[in-house]
């Protein structure tokens, strides 16, 4: 009798057993896919923290924009502190719908104290009193002028503008308040290009200064500070708050 | 005896030792297939305990290391952190076993009550030292900034 024709069940139990073994494979090897899909699921890098930092970017540079702005020559200076207010309004009112829509609260006040009562930032390198006291403004200089306004100085610790080039260097001490010039001829006198300026014992000096020129690339450049302003930026989501105050130096 | 075929013979058959032999050789099957799939289920349980360790440290890992890097960003700019808080739970159970989770600035040491063990290096520049239960789920991960630590609240 061939298989196919025998009719006492042993094809069948066979087709049996191997459909359970089938069976046992299949879900055992789904079993395991929706296992790692799970575990794949939990994991996952945070993402929160590039959205802080992007936050803290682009509210500083809106704010020395915004500065720029209501002071360049030719604005009302009278209502200066009202125009840069209504415009940082209008940011941080945008900012919030912005990221509303991505799920996030976002809310960003300013601190203009500083600029308000015309309290200079420190010498340092974030304008604070606790920022690195020495410090390189810029490097491969070719030409420049230096305008530098100390309202407040440590008499005994002397604020000091260093340039210097590989062999040599040419310390300006700065010991009374008062603003001071130097200008590009001044420099050249004294030092051969490409030259570094910086800051030395920048943390117990208080002022504001405006750096121009060009670097031996050709490029210009501004390194300008006139105020510190606090920016407090406050994040949301459903798993993570922050809040946190950075300084802004305003105008660059 | 010699005429019948050699499959019809049943000479020298024993139903008895037969019996004895079928049931012998029954239970000796299923004891093997029973300890292995205990032995089998049991290193199974253990590499799942171990690798929801490696994932549940790892998750953990990326909020602290996102925490440091906050901090130093916002330390780098002259800034405060007022506050940063990190939700996150964990489970009550990992394959059925409770576990702890130990956290130090160097790693994340996690151990499940069946001795499973994981840890996850990593480098923080603020001081964590904490150590948490699966008995509670829901925790914060929060910044100290008086202190510079960063701390575990339920």
């Amino acid at each position: 009798m061939g298989i196919i024709e025998n009719e006492r069940a042993q094809f069948m139990l066979l087709a049996g057993f191997i459909i359970a073994i089938g069976l046992v494979i299949t879900t055992v090897l789904l079993n395991n896919i929706i296992f790692e899909s799970n575990m794949a699921g939990e994991a996952g890098g945070d993402s929160i923290k590039y959205d802080v930092v992007n936050l803290m970017r682009i509210s500083g540079d809106e704010i020395k924009s915004a500065y720029r702005n209501v002071t360049a020559p030719g604005q009302n200076a009278s209502l200066k502190i009202t125009n840069f207010t209504n415009q940082m309004q209008n940011f941080s009112g945008n900012l919030s719908q912005i990221y509303a829509l991505h799920g996030e609260v976002v809310n960003l006040s300013l601190d203009i104290s500083n600029w308000n009562s015309k309290r200079y930032a420190n010498f340092t390198d974030n304008g604070t009193a606790n920022g690195a006291t020495n410090w390189t403004l810029i490097e491969n200089v070719n030409d420049s002028t230096i305008i530098i306004n100390v309202s407040s100085i440590n008499s005994s610790i002397n604020f000091t503008v260093n340039i210097s080039n590989a062999t040599t260097y040419w310390p300006i001490k700065f010991t009374t308040t008062g603003i001071r010039t130097i200008s590009n001829t001044q420099i050249e006198q004294n030092i051969t290009s490409a030259y570094s300026i910086s800051f030395i014992n920048g943390s117990t000096t208080s002022g504001n200064y405006t750096i121009t020129g060009n670097t031996i690339y050709g490029k210009d450049f501004i390194r300008s500070r006139d105020y510190i302003l606090n920016a407090t930026i406050i994040l949301s989501t459903s798993n993570m708050h922050s809040n946190i105050t950075i300084p802004v130096s305003v105008p660059w | 005896m010699k005429n019948k075929k050699l499959l019809e013979n049943e000479d020298a058959v024993s139903i008895t030792i037969g019996f004895i032999l079928m049931l012998s050789i029954t239970l000796l099957v299923f004891s093997g297939i029973v300890l292995s799939y205990y032995t089998l289920s049991q290193h199974s349980k253990e590499t799942a305990v171990r690798t929801s360790f490696d994932i549940l440290g790892s998750g953990f890992a990326s909020r602290v290391t996102s925490m440091d890097t906050l901090v130093n960003i916002t330390r780098s700019y002259g800034g405060t952190v007022n506050q940063l808080e990190y939700d996150f739970s964990i489970p009550a159970s990992i394959a059925d076993e409770s576990y702890g989770i130990n956290i130090t600035r160097e790693k994340i040491f996690m151990e499940a009550e069946n001795d499973a063990k994981a840890w996850i290096p990593f480098n923080s520049s603020g001081i964590i030292n904490e150590q948490i239960y699966s008995n509670a789920q829901d925790y914060t991960l929060w910044y100290d900034n008086n202190n510079n630590t960063m701390k575990i609240k339920q």
